[in-house]
């Protein structure tokens, strides 16, 4: 068995689950098993931006002005958000596309780990912009301790499934020698990484991003560093896309709508998801405390990051059917909401990225009982 | 303003008046009404409410929705509205 970059097995993907079935070959979307990933698809098309489209030209003096500790929240925020999108940026492609069976999921999967890259070119964008030597930023991530940890944490489950995929690709099912390790290969195992993989994705961009999104949105709502958290803003908008994405994934494979074997595991997984909601919170609690180490800034310290941590991690486990494990409390920081919600997003009339106006809403048809008319005489 | 009647959201049965500047979403929050949402933008479908009477103005969205079904994020009154959980 080996992977082919174009099966030629003709199946019908209207009954192939989303991930370990036939490969794709024919990147085909006039039928669709699920109609929710061309949606996606669509809408991220019509979020398109470009981060020169936006003036961060003021956040340099914004910036010289800040105090030292106000400085280091900024820049190791913007360090950890250049972090996860540099993972974001190459995984989903990496992990999941040799292995998926939809073409609307394949080009799906494309198209939010290409909208990643932009989030990446825009932190090069802003960094530029506020620094003299932008290079030492970017040299600092992979010398600080506590970014490297993140880096693991964010990445340990890709790694996994990527090394056992391939090995699966390659070899088949069996036991093979990975690097002069004795590792059994099933698929059963192989399904087990996969749903915990698309977990631990929903995690980083449904928990651990928010966070960061709530440091930038603080500055701006001092009215510092708005270029900035303009951009954070078009991202924000982004990763609700795509936490949406998993999300729909996970209650597919919950709800039984696609592999039979993966809703299984997605029951026997239960305690181990609830575990790593747990454990990525307890690690955004070390980061909170990381970025306020030399004094809290107003509007936000690192207590009150912590609370909102606890707030957004049951939001988001309630997104998935799971029992929150935090106290049920409101939100802390009611002020984000005007950031993420997508009415705010300012466009220029003619430039206007409401999806309605780039395909047609309007159908041309009469439906019998549509009363708009009915009191209408000629 | 309008006035928005709440039936029985998470054990919640009140009258909230808006001025209809702002998504049932946001206006529920505001008023401690505790609802499910995930994205705000339209696209999970978390926010899912019924219409039980009055009109909205609903932006666009990705979720399929019934005859009276409103996602909250997406949904501003016109006029006096009444609004519950979703039939199933």
């Amino acid at each position: 068995m080996s992977y082919s970059i174009f099966n030629k097995t003709v199946s019908d993907t209207l009954t192939q689950p989303m991930f370990f079935g036939d490969s794709v070959n024919v990147a085909r979307f006039d039928k669709q098993k699920f109609e929710m990933f061309e949606k996606l698809t669509e809408k991220q098309l019509s979020f398109f931006w470009r981060p020169e489209e936006i003036d961060v030209s003021k956040d340099k003096m914004d910036f010289a002005k800040l105090l030292p500790n106000e400085k280091h929240i900024f820049i190791s925020n913007l360090q950890y958000q250049i972090l996860l999108d540099s993972v974001q940026g190459r995984s989903p492609n990496i992990a999941f596309l040799p292995i998926v069976s939809l073409p609307e999921l394949e080009n799906w999967i494309e198209t939010w780990s290409f909208s990643e890259t932009i989030h990446s070119r825009s932190y090069t964008h802003i960094i530029r912009a506020i620094v003299n030597e932008p290079g030492a930023v970017f040299d600092d991530i992979m010398k600080t301790d506590e970014i490297i940890q993140r880096a693991e944490s964010v990445s340990k489950h890709y790694d996994e499934l990527i090394k056992c995929s391939q090995a699966y690709l390659l070899h088949g099912e069996g036991k093979h020698d990975l690097n002069g390790e004795e590792t059994t290969i099933d698929l059963h195992c192989l399904k087990r990484k996969l749903y915990l993989t698309i977990m631990s994705v929903n995690i980083l961009e449904a928990v651990r991003f928010y966070v960061s999104f709530a440091c930038s949105f603080a500055f701006a709502e001092r009215k510092v560093m708005e270029g900035n958290a303009k951009i954070i803003k078009m991202i924000a908008r982004d990763e609700a896309l795509h936490l949406t994405g998993t999300q729909h994934m996970l209650n597919l494979i919950r709800d039984g709508k696609d592999d039979l074997e993966m809703q299984e595991i997605a029951k026997e997984c239960e305690s181990e998801v609830i575990e790593m909601f747990k454990e990525a919170c307890q690690q955004e609690k070390e980061w909170a405390e990381y970025l306020f180490r030399d004094g809290s800034m107003i509007g936000l310290n690192a207590e009150i990051l912590k609370q909102y941590l606890e707030y957004i991690t049951n939001v988001r486990m309630g997104a998935l059917g799971l029992t929150p494990i935090f106290e049920e409390r409101a939100n802390p920081l009611p002020w984000i909401n005007h950031w993420l919600d997508s009415d705010n997003v300012q466009v220029a009339p003619q430039e206007t990225e409401i999806t309605s106006y780039l395909v047609s809403a309007i159908d041309n048809n009469m439906e019998a009982d549509d009363s708009d008319f009915g009191d209408f005489k000629l | 303003m309008f006035k928005i009647d709440v039936d029985n959201i998470n054990g919640k049965t009140e009258s909230l008046y808006v001025y209809g500047e702002h998504s049932i979403l946001t206006e529920l929050e505001e008023h401690n009404v505790v609802i499910n949402y995930s994205c705000r933008q339209g696209h999970c479908g978390s926010c899912v409410l019924q219409l039980l009477s009055g009109d909205v103005i609903h932006q666009d969205c990705l979720v399929p929705l019934s005859q009276g079904e409103i996602l909250a994020c997406r949904a501003t009154p016109i006029t006096d509205i009444k609004i519950g959980v979703r039939d199933y």
